[in-house]
């Protein structure tokens, strides 16, 4: 009767002692809290907005931060959702008026505010390719679309910027 | 051009984002988890109130339901009976510019409160059915949600509701003529279509579809529950020691049997329990499914009278030519039928006499 090999790495992974030592939902928001403020600014118009995004999604992480694989992946997506149903907000309730928009602090970055008006989910690839510097694979994962879908976006992103900003 | 136009992008939301703004400590975010505690607590306090009951229990991703014996027992609750209706407890939200019904249930859950904050509502045990929780296959954090939403004055006001998630089994509300599902994630469409027929509600577009036109990162089923609960609960409130009368609101426009039912997604499974109610009218609803699963029940109070459940492809001007009738006729016949605007699969509409027969 024969015996199928011993995989040496499942040895050395048996033998190995698992330590897991997790962070704090507090140690994660003072390291990563400054970096996904930055992010939501991109996203929403206002510091406000981008203050609250990023308590919101530690906020509603708490809760279930135990089960949370990777905070800094999970944050990421928060912010990026909560910034997304800002915008979606605004769309659905048009009886709302629109927040006023900081222009002392916008106008200078006309990029930006490019940027910031391009629709969704382009805004998104666009800062998280630019700003967070991110590969089109991990765009894909992040925003959970297609990769195909990514780079097209970001196309067509790119031709509309070019544009825009000529 | 292409790689300026990169580095300007880079160069130009790197000194943007220089500009975020400072952040206030950790305390803020604990008083923001200490207020969605709070409004996660009255939350589970409504859907006495609104009507939620044991008849449908669903859980994804294991096969560890199993039918046994025994009468409904509740395995978590904090129902208060004591929350009126048009309680403010941080539900209403006419500034948003809500409006009653479905789509205004939606457009609430979505304006005023973060879906994710309403985790738990009472899963009441189904007799027959005992609820064990099973674990989700997939990573997602959350998969389907149960809506429930009352309102008072045009405005919604109440929203109950439960997701799926990882070890959680659920129960879900009583389905009602403006019932429907809505699906957060075009890959969902498959899972929501499953819902959708099982529980013979119809299917919204997509919220993408709808209202973003873009993916959304986390899959999520909506199964919205209207202003207008059409069923008598049949399972009252069994963990409290103060007896909660729930509210009768209607007829059930449907009654699923309490069989067992296989959607395709491996796992799901579906349970319903319902009771016939008697409704106003003398109306028997005895639901007797017919061998091609058409017409609901013949037994109504009028001999010639009898209801029919809408199957696919059935119009109302096809309808009252079948049955021998003018529209008029058809229209008449169910002023009082919840829905039957809409028209949707499923429905249970009724056919009267026709004339002079």
């Amino acid at each position: 009767m024969s015996q199928a090999p011993i995989d040496p790495l499942l040895v050395e992974r048996a033998a190995a002692p698992i330590v897991v030592v997790r962070e704090s939902v507090e140690d994660a928001y003072r390291r990563l809290a400054p970096g996904l403020a930055r992010l939501a600014y991109l996203l929403v118009d206002t510091p406000e907005l981008a203050e609250e995004a990023v308590q919101e999604a530690f906020a509603a992480a708490y809760s279930k931060w135990s089960r949370v694989e990777n905070p800094d992946a999970y944050l990421r997506v928060s912010v990026i959702n909560w910034c997304r149903k800002v915008q979606r907000r605004r769309r659905l309730v048009r009886r709302t008026p629109e927040a006023a928009v900081d222009t002392s602090a916008l106008g200078a970055d006309h990029v930006a505010d490019v940027v910031r008006a391009l629709p969704s989910p382009m805004k998104e690839m666009v800062v998280l390719r630019y700003y967070l510097q991110l590969s089109e694979p991990e765009i894909s994962q992040t925003l959970s679309v297609a990769l195909g879908t990514v780079k097209s976006t970001l196309h067509r992103a790119r031709a509309h910027l070019k544009k825009e900003l000529s | 051009m292409t790689d300026d136009l990169d580095r300007m992008l880079m160069v130009a939301l790197e000194g943007c984002a220089a500009k975020a703004p400072g952040l206030a400590g950790f305390t803020d975010v604990r008083r923001r988890v200490r207020r969605r505690r709070q409004r996660h607590s009255a939350l589970v306090a409504l859907p006495t109130l609104v009507g939620v009951g044991a008849m449908a229990t669903w859980t994804k991703g294991g096969d560890d339901e199993r039918v046994v014996s025994g009468e409904p027992t509740t395995t978590e609750t904090s129902i208060s009976p004591s929350n009126p209706p048009g309680s403010t407890q941080g539900f209403r939200c006419s500034d948003a510019g809500m409006t009653a019904g479905d789509v205004g249930s939606w457009l609430y859950f979505q304006g005023c409160e973060p879906w994710d904050g309403h985790a738990v509502v009472p899963t009441t045990s189904l007799a027959s059915v005992e609820q064990v929780p099973t674990t989700w296959a997939d990573s997602v954090m959350a998969a389907v949600a149960f809506l429930n939403a009352s309102s008072v004055d045009g405005i919604a006001t109440f929203v109950a509701g439960t997701q799926f998630g990882s070890g959680d089994a659920y129960s879900s509300p009583i389905m009602s003529a403006t019932s429907f599902v809505m699906y957060d994630n075009p890959r969902d469409e498959a899972l929501a279509a499953d819902v959708g027929a099982e529980l013979g509600i119809p299917v919204r577009a997509s919220v993408d579809a709808a209202y973003l036109g873009s993916e959304q990162v986390i899959a999520t089923v909506f199964v919205v529950i209207g202003e207008d609960l059409a069923a008598q609960l049949t399972s009252s409130d069994t963990s409290g020691d103060t007896p909660v009368s729930n509210p009768v609101i209607g007829p059930p426009t449907r009654c699923w049997d309490s069989s067992e039912i296989e959607v395709d997604d491996p796992g799901y499974r579906y349970f319903t329990i319902c009771e016939p109610t008697q409704p106003e009218g003398g109306v028997d609803t005895s639901l007797v499914e017919p061998a091609d699963g058409t017409v609901a029940s013949t037994v109504t109070s009028n001999d010639c009278e009898q209801l029919y459940t809408l199957v696919d492809g059935d119009s109302p001007v096809d309808l009252a030519e079948r049955f021998g009738l003018s529209l008029s006729d058809l229209d008449a016949a169910n002023v009082d039928t919840r829905g039957y605007d809409a028209f949707y699969l499923g429905l249970v509409i009724v056919i009267p006499c026709v004339p002079g027969a």
